[in-house]
């Protein structure tokens, strides 16, 4: 039982660091319609930078709010050099997120190299829980703990605040919105940023538990995106619900089934987009 | 062999609460040419598709030439024989005229229509009922065009012409001539006029005069059910008919 | 007044300038290196599976970034096929036809429901799965290894050479990319198009749709699986990395740097993104960051691709002479794959 408590626990952390990611997504790629697939490399951009700031200073705080400006920083410009030409057109967002990822992947490989690392657990979480024979580390429940806040926190934005109906405005019909005194721009500017932000967060955090590699943001990238479509784009709740279980779904295949578990992961979740595209909560938007 | 092209029974839909046709039952024989009218959200358009076969009825049932059809998609029934139009032109913009046109032909023919192995163009018969379309509607001259650097009037045309090139029974015309400028609109009304005679039509309009003047039968609809049907002249006279329009117009002006 | 129209004249040259191309292209190991060579061997088969994809991107309007799966597909059946076990070459050509078009069809049934970024997912979703199988099932694929020692030799009848092997690869390529041109000018190719411009017209004149939509996939994991044999035969190698998702994103680039809307399209994309790697790759290992910015570059201020602009040139050029204006319409043939697809 003890095990299978384990298992079930890891799974609900990885959720959780997916969800952490996912939950930029929901903000760019189910509020906003844009297809960000350079999500992932700000996911990597956040883990390198802390990792960079925290060996010079030895300052975690400190370290993560560098990463988590300086990613953003760079997101903004990109938003406004680049991607907000493409407004509402899904195939050149797409190919230029694509391109933006490939750019910093082969940038912070040639800074960085391409052996793996990990940055720090956050100080003060770096205990375990001890049950009779059963352990299980502060920092991965930190995060499942985490991921309820953000969810949370994101829920009251959207539903409690005019936040998510102005962006949505703005996406549906840009001229009403435009009219009625939106200001579309920068609405698109900080939407982005914000989901920027969370990426780079769930770099460092989410970093601590996965690691950074070259190569491995687009493998987290890819079960952001399926939890993002499978909870319902711009479905916060959903994703969370989606995310915890592909969560489970890839530490019990990989327990269950260790040479099917990549396969175990990604079928059922084609099928279940050819069966349901909309995902699960797609219906009820904005909650 | 039925004496109706068209025939409904109870034929009643529902979107979730709301009733957009509610227990019609609609007789067209063939070779008549029909009239649906009606104001705004009277049904007219949802009893078109519950004929093209876009929409599936909550209960009732079609009957197309005899034949039950009401749980048969767009395609099966288009081989049944039936050719529509979309008020909406929906031509294919990015090929020219002339493979609109061939397309449209091959698509009655399942032995061309599902060939990958043989050009498009090299099928005799296609091309020469292709010829004979593009010269008989005028178009030869732009038959090298696409669809979208024609005249909207053309399009509309157009659009005639691939829904009954594959020599169908029944033709459905979803407002042929809106959107269309007046001059267009008259040679228009000609084309349908001159269509032959055995060939049904059913069409959905919101000019009055064009339909007064195409169809031998009218048929009013007023929020989901059939008002009335009559030849033009009684219909133009019925008080019933003139309320449900008045009483719109003044909607509308208002 | 000349008997030789302007329009007559250019179609004169620029058969007279592709068939020159084209003799270029077979004579090129009498003047040009083996690296060239091998190159050049490159471009081909990445030009027949830039073809292949897109009979389902451009034509069929449908974002796939699973093709890979395809492609991989090929390989792996010539590697495990040859090096493991002792299959016969005419029958991994078979086999990778076969096999491609039934993996294909299954994608084409997935998507059915799909449009633009779903379609876009769950190719990568059944991508990923083959790649996860590739990666771990290490009894049959040797995972992260991959299998190395694939025969060039198996291809070529009568002596390999470098040369005859670059010529197999062409006459291969040649045949298969003839196969796709073939079906695209055929009814159902044309409907494939159609199917992407109206669906809604198109099953009122009769067709089942669904039919085609599965059609486009099925020929196109066929020809593709083709490309992939032929990519492993070419390095001697199959791994996870012909399977992965970056490969699906670079046929996608060959089909938009090159045209979408146009036939030759992802052959002038391969020709040109390969040729630019290569020079790149002469003076930085920084190759991806470059590849990178012409991801960016391409969509940001050539959306239609290499093709598309000599096509804009060239109803410009018609238009000049003929006195009056006629709308670039190329523009409108990227639109309908660049534009808003349906989010919903």
């Amino acid at each position: 039982m003890g095990s299978v408590l384990g298992h079930v626990l890891n799974g609900l952390s990885f959720g959780s660091v997916l969800f952490l990611l996912a939950s930029g997504l929901t903000l760019t790629f189910g509020l906003m319609r844009t297809v960000n697939l350079a999500h992932g490399a700000f996911f990597a951009l956040g883990g390198y930078i802390a990792l960079d700031v925290l060996r010079r200073t030895d300052r975690y705080w400190f370290s993560l709010l560098v990463a988590i400006i300086a990613a953003t920083v760079v997101g903004v410009l990109f938003e406004r050099l680049a991607l907000h030409r493409v407004l509402g057109k899904e195939l050149p967002q797409i190919i230029i997120t694509v391109g933006f990822a490939f750019l910093i992947a082969d940038l912070l490989l040639a800074y960085y190299g391409g052996r793996p690392q990990s940055p720090p657990r956050p100080p003060g979480l770096d205990g375990v829980l001890r049950l009779e024979n059963f352990a299980f580390p502060h920092f991965r429940l930190a995060l499942i703990v985490l991921a309820v806040v953000v969810w949370l926190g994101l829920h009251l934005l959207i539903t409690k605040t005019k936040v998510g109906a102005m962006v949505r405005a703005s996406v549906d019909d840009e001229p009403i919105a435009r009219s009625v005194g939106v200001k579309v721009p920068v609405i698109f500017v900080t939407v982005f940023g914000a989901g920027t932000a969370l990426a780079a967060f769930a770099g460092v955090w989410g970093g601590a538990f996965t690691g950074l590699q070259p190569g491995s943001e687009w493998q987290i990238l890819l079960l952001a995106l399926v939890v993002v479509v499978v909870g319902g784009l711009g479905s916060v709740g959903g994703a969370l619900i989606a995310a915890l279980a592909v969560g489970l779904l890839d530490e019990f295949g990989k327990w269950l089934f260790p040479s099917f578990a990549l396969f175990t992961l990604y079928a059922p979740v084609a099928v279940l987009l050819a069966i349901r595209p909309q995902g699960f909560f797609g219906k009820e938007e904005l909650t | 062999m039925s004496e109706f092209a068209v025939e409904t029974e109870a034929l009643t839909v529902r979107f979730g609460g709301l009733t957009a046709v509610n227990a019609v039952d609609l007789q067209v024989p063939t070779g008549h040419r029909r009239a649906i009218i009606g104001p705004n959200g009277a049904g007219k358009t949802t009893m078109f598709n519950l004929i093209a076969g876009q929409v599936r009825p909550t209960s009732g049932t079609v009957k197309l030439h005899g034949q039950d059809v009401t749980s048969m998609p767009v395609q099966a029934r288009t081989r049944a024989g039936v050719a529509r139009t979309f008020q909406i032109t929906n031509l294919f913009d990015e090929l020219t005229v002339t493979d609109n046109v061939r397309l449209a032909v091959a698509g009655a023919d399942p032995k061309v229509r599902r060939t990958f192995w043989r050009p498009l163009h090299r099928f005799p018969h296609i091309e020469a009922r292709v010829d004979d379309l593009l010269e008989q509607w005028d178009l030869a001259d732009v038959r090298d065009e696409r669809p979208i650097e024609l005249s909207y009037g053309q399009q509309r045309i157009l659009e005639i012409v691939l829904a009954t090139a594959g020599e169908q029974r029944l033709l459905l015309l979803d407002e042929p001539t809106a959107g269309v400028s007046k001059r267009e609109a008259e040679n228009l009304v000609d084309t349908i006029d001159s269509l032959p005679r055995e060939l049904t039509i059913i069409l959905v309009e919101h000019d009055m005069d064009v339909a007064f003047r195409i169809a031998d039968e009218i048929t009013v609809m007023v929020n989901g059910e059939e008002l009335v049907t009559g030849p033009p002249d009684t219909i133009r006279g019925d008080d019933r008919v003139i309320e449900a329009y008045l009483g719109r117009d003044e909607h509308d002006a208002a | 007044m000349s008997a030789v129209t302007p329009e007559a004249r250019n179609r004169l040259l620029l058969r007279v300038a592709l068939l020159v191309l084209a003799i270029a292209v077979v004579a090129a190991p009498y003047f040009a290196s083996s690296f060239q060579i091998g190159v050049l061997s490159r471009i081909a088969v990445f030009a027949l599976f830039g073809l292949a994809f897109n009979i389902v991107f451009g034509a069929g309007g449908m974002p796939s970034l699973g093709h890979a799966a395809f492609f991989g597909l090929g390989g792996y059946i010539i590697g495990i096929g040859t090096v493991r076990l002792d299959v016969g070459i005419i029958t991994v050509f078979v086999l990778a036809l076969v096999l491609g078009a039934v993996l294909g069809a299954i994608v084409g049934v997935l998507t059915l429901r799909s449009h633009g970024v779903y379609v876009l997912l769950l190719t990568l979703a059944v991508a990923q799965a083959l790649w996860g199988l590739a990666f771990q099932q290490v009894r049959w694929t040797r995972g992260d290894n991959g299998i190395a020692g694939i025969e060039r030799g198996l291809i070529v009848p009568g002596e390999a050479t470098l040369v005859t092997f670059y010529w197999t690869i062409l006459a291969l390529v040649s045949i298969f990319g003839a196969l796709v041109w073939w079906f695209q000018r055929s009814p159902a190719g044309v409907a494939i198009v159609a199917h992407r411009e109206s669906a809604s017209r198109l099953a009122a004149l009769g067709y089942r749709v669904s039919a085609y939509r599965i059609g486009a996939f099925t020929v196109s994991g066929a020809v593709a699986a083709i490309a992939g044999v032929l990519y492993a035969t070419l390095n001697r190698f199959v791994g996870p990395e012909n399977l992965a998702w970056t490969m699906s994103a670079e046929v996608m680039l060959f089909a938009i740097v090159g045209g979408a809307a146009f036939f030759a399209g992802p052959i002038v994309g391969a020709a040109a993104l390969v040729t630019l790697e290569v020079w790149v790759s002469g003076f930085t290992d920084r190759w991806l960051a470059v590849l990178g910015l012409t991801y960016i570059l391409t969509m940001l201020f050539m959306p239609q691709g290499i093709l598309g602009l000599v096509d804009d040139r060239r109803r410009a050029w018609r238009a000049r002479r003929e006195g009056h204006e006629i709308a670039p319409t190329s523009a409108n043939a990227s639109d309908a794959l660049t534009g808003t697809g349906g989010m919903s």
